[in-house]
C-alpha cells in the first residue's frame, strides 16, 4: 500500500500468513490509536507519558494483541468471516479489560466490547441489547468534567445541537449532519476542532519523537 | 441559550466517544499524525511486532524443513530395503558411504565394524537389514517429538 493512500482500516478476511510486514506495521499503528482512546478515557498517564497499570502504553497493548494472534494464543479463524482488524481490535479491548480488572480502579465492570464510533463492527462484536458502550462506561469523572468545561466555553451553538443529537442516539456524523441540515464537513470540522481543545484541557502527555 | 447542564453524564460520555478520533475512518497518514499529536511513540511496540514476525517466519521455515525431511525419509528407507534384495550389486564401498552419510556415533562405528568383518553375501544382507531397522526406529522417534 502506498504511503498516505486512503484506507478504511477494515482489512479483509485473510490468513495471518498472508499479511505483509508493512501491513502489520499499519495495523499496529491503528490498534495503538484504538487503545489510546481508552488511555485518554481513563486518564492513564504518568511522568509526561502514557502509562497504564504496570507501565504499559497504548503501543504495548497493540503489540501484545498482534503477538497473541501471531503465536496463536488468540487464534484468528478467517472462516469465521470476521475481518482481521476487527478481531485485533477485540483483542485490544480484551487486554485493556484485563488491565482494568487487575488495577484497583473505581471502574470495576468488565469491558468486553467497545466501539470508538464510526464504522459498524460485525454483529457479534456489537454491544448487546442495552449494554452501554464500554468506552463510555470507562470514562473517568475527572475527564468528563474537563470535557464539559471545554464544551461550555465553546461559543458555537453547534456543540449544543450535537449534544442534542447524541442525546437522541444520533451518533454518526452523517446522521447528525442530516438531522441538523448542515454539511457533513461542518460536523467533521467541529469534531476535529473540539477534540483539539479537549486534548489540551485533558492534559495529554507529550513525548519526543513519536510514531 | 445553550444550557448544556440539561444533558446528563450518559450524553456527555457519548460526546467524548464522538470526539475521539476513530482510526477506522482515517488514512495511515492521518493516524500517524494523530499518534504524533497525542505523543504516542509506536516504535518500541513495533519493534516487538517485528521480532514476533521473525520468530513466526523462523518457526514456519523449521516446519517446512521438517516436512521436507519427512518426505525424504520413505525414499531413503525404500532405498535401503531395495538394497537388501540387490545386495549382490552393492560393493563394500557403497555400503561404507551409506553408513557414513546416514549414521553417526556408536551406531556408525558398529556398522563399520560389521562391514569390515563381513565375509559373505549373507553377512552383508544382515548388515543392511540392521541398518534398515535402525533407520526405521530413528524415524519413529523423530516423529514422536513435538
Amino acid at each position: 500500500m502506498a504511503p498516505g493512500e486512503a484506507v478504511t482500516g477494515e482489512v479483509e478476511v485473510t490468513e495471518i500468513e498472508n499479511v505483509t510486514e508493512d501491513q502489520w506495521a499499519e495495523y499496529h499503528k491503528r490498534l495503538t490509536l484504538h487503545a489510546g482512546g481508552f488511555f485518554i478515557a481513563y486518564g492513564w498517564q504518568a511522568n509526561g507519558s502514557w502509562a497504564g497499570p504496570g507501565g504499559v502504553d497504548p503501543s504495548d497493548i497493540a503489540a501484545d494483541a498482534i503477538l497473541k494472534v501471531l503465536d496463536g494464543t488468540r487464534r484468528y479463524d478467517p472462516s469465521s468471516g470476521i475481518k482481521l482488524m476487527t478481531f485485533l481490535r477485540n483483542v485490544v479491548r480484551s487486554l485493556i479489560s484485563h488491565l482494568v480488572e487487575a488495577a484497583d480502579t473505581q471502574h470495576r465492570r468488565p469491558m468486553p466490547k467497545v466501539r470508538l464510533g464510526g464504522a459498524e463492527d460485525p454483529v457479534d462484536m456489537e454491544p448487546e441489547g442495552d449494554e452501554p458502550d464500554p468506552l463510555e462506561n470507562c470514562i473517568k469523572n475527572e475527564i468528563l468534567e474537563k470535557l464539559k468545561k471545554v464544551a461550555t466555553e465553546e461559543e458555537d451553538t453547534l456543540v449544543a445541537e450535537i449534544l442534542e443529537c447524541l442525546d437522541a442516539d444520533i451518533t454518526k456524523p452523517v446522521e447528525i449532519a442530516e438531522y441538523l441540515n448542515v454539511e457533513v464537513k461542518t460536523i467533521n470540522n467541529a469534531q476535529k476542532r473540539l477534540w483539539r481543545k479537549a486534548e489540551k484541557a485533558l492534559g495529554q502527555p507529550k513525548q519526543e519523537g513519536t510514531s | 441559550m445553550k444550557n448544556l447542564e440539561r444533558f446528563d453524564d450518559h450524553t456527555w460520555k457519548k460526546f467524548f466517544a464522538f470526539l475521539l478520533p476513530d482510526e477506522k475512518n482515517m488514512t495511515r497518514h492521518e493516524i500517524e499524525a494523530e499518534l504524533q499529536h497525542l505523543g504516542i511513540d509506536t516504535r518500541p511496540g513495533l519493534a516487538k511486532v517485528q521480532q514476533g514476525l521473525k520468530k513466526m517466519a523462523a518457526a514456519r521455515e523449521a516446519r517446512a524443513a521438517l516436512e521436507a525431511a519427512k518426505k525424504q525419509r520413505p525414499s531413503l528407507l525404500a532405498k535401503l530395503r531395495d538394497m537388501t534384495s540387490e545386495v549382490s550389486s552393492l560393493t563394500k564401498e557403497d555400503l561404507r558411504r551409506i553408513i557414513g552419510e546416514r549414521f553417526s556415533g556408536t551406531a556408525q562405528a558398529a556398522f563399520f565394524r560389521k562391514l569390515d568383518s563381513a565375509a559373505s553375501e549373507e553377512d552383508l544382507r544382515s548388515l543392511i537389514d540392521d541398518m534398515s531397522k535402525l533407520d526405521a526406529l530413528t524415524e519413529e522417534s523423530d516423529d514422536a517429538e513435538p
